[in-house]
């Protein structure tokens, strides 16, 4: 019981770093469209905006796929 | 010169400029941000069946749909004049485009129209062909990053001759052209005698800034006339 919660844990917290992230990205791509006729804002979307909400969206599937299912299941039952 | 006989833009659907409009985007990526706020402000949402399908939505769908309408946006502004006159070192290139000379070709073709203006360096400066778009991209990624580091060379020159293939991109085929050229049109083709060697007259960046200027300025042109 006490492991699953932990992992459950752990799984929330890349969970919550996910949505950090992706929401930094989306905050430098949203900057980046001021910038849209000069090279920095262009450079700023594809170095940081891109690259952030990358991270997220895969720190999200890793939070999905890394809860074991006996971690859930004291959620799903209570 | 003959080249001033020919009129309009060029009808190739790939020289118009696609102006993607910003609100959209914007929209789409602010609606992203605020249903990831609002699984960072109700964390709980996330332990109901309906709140995880929101999750894959706000960290998956919303995001990714955002980053791909934002890079096309991104893209196709790459391709405008402004994007390439912001640089500094292109100031003159972009000056020579105005000057009050009828056998400098660039400034020909931009001052009457036969390219669309708002993507005029792109248009005679990407290969057509298979991977021209992306060498052009991918030699621009090079460029910022010599611009950046101040890498900037006092010359600037092509990566290689200037190819009779672009000016028949759009040239081919129009009436007035193949007429003027018509004996010369096999060896246009294989390259045999360049354009360059009788048109000659390309950006004079040198002597851009003490020419005569048409009038308006180049910013009139890209931001108030079509």
């Amino acid at each position: 019981m006490s492991a699953g919660a932990a992992t459950r844990t752990k799984a929330e917290t890349r969970f919550y770093w996910s949505l950090r992230l992706t929401l930094a990205g989306l905050v430098v791509e949203l900057g980046s469209l001021f910038g849209l006729q000069h090279p920095l804002g262009f450079m700023a979307f594809a170095a940081f905006g891109c690259t952030l909400v990358a991270l997220g969206v895969v720190l999200f599937f890793i939070s999905l796929f890394a809860i074991p299912p006996a971690a859930e299941a004291p959620t799903e039952t209570e | 010169m003959h080249f001033h006989g020919s009129s309009g833009v060029c009808p190739r659907e790939d020289h118009v400029s696609k102006f993607l409009s910003v609100e959209p985007v914007a929209i789409l990526v602010m609606l992203s941000m605020g249903v990831i706020v609002l699984l960072i402000l109700r964390p709980t949402l996330i332990h109901s069946p309906g709140g995880r399908a929101l999750a894959v939505i706000a960290l998956f769908a919303l995001p990714v749909a955002s980053v791909r309408a934002g890079f096309n946006l991104h893209y196709e502004s790459t391709k405008t004049t402004s994007f390439c006159l912001s640089c500094h070192v292109m100031e003159p290139y972009g000056e020579s485009l105005m000057v009050a000379d009828e056998s400098s070709l660039p400034a020909a073709h931009f001052q009457n129209g036969r390219i669309d203006r708002k993507v005029a360096c792109f248009t005679c400066h990407t290969q057509y062909t298979l991977f021209g778009d992306l060498n052009a991209k991918l030699n621009g990624l090079t460029h910022l990053w010599v611009y950046y580091t101040g890498q900037t060379p006092e010359r600037i020159e092509l990566y290689s001759p200037y190819q009779n293939r672009e000016c028949l991109y759009c040239h081919a085929g129009a009436r007035r052209f193949e007429e003027i050229h018509v004996a010369d049109m096999p060896e246009l083709v294989s390259n045999g005698i360049k354009c360059m060697d009788c048109h000659t007259t390309a950006h004079d960046v040198a002597g851009a800034s003490a020419a005569e200027k048409w009038k308006p300025s180049i910013q009139e042109l890209l931001e108030v006339r079509p």
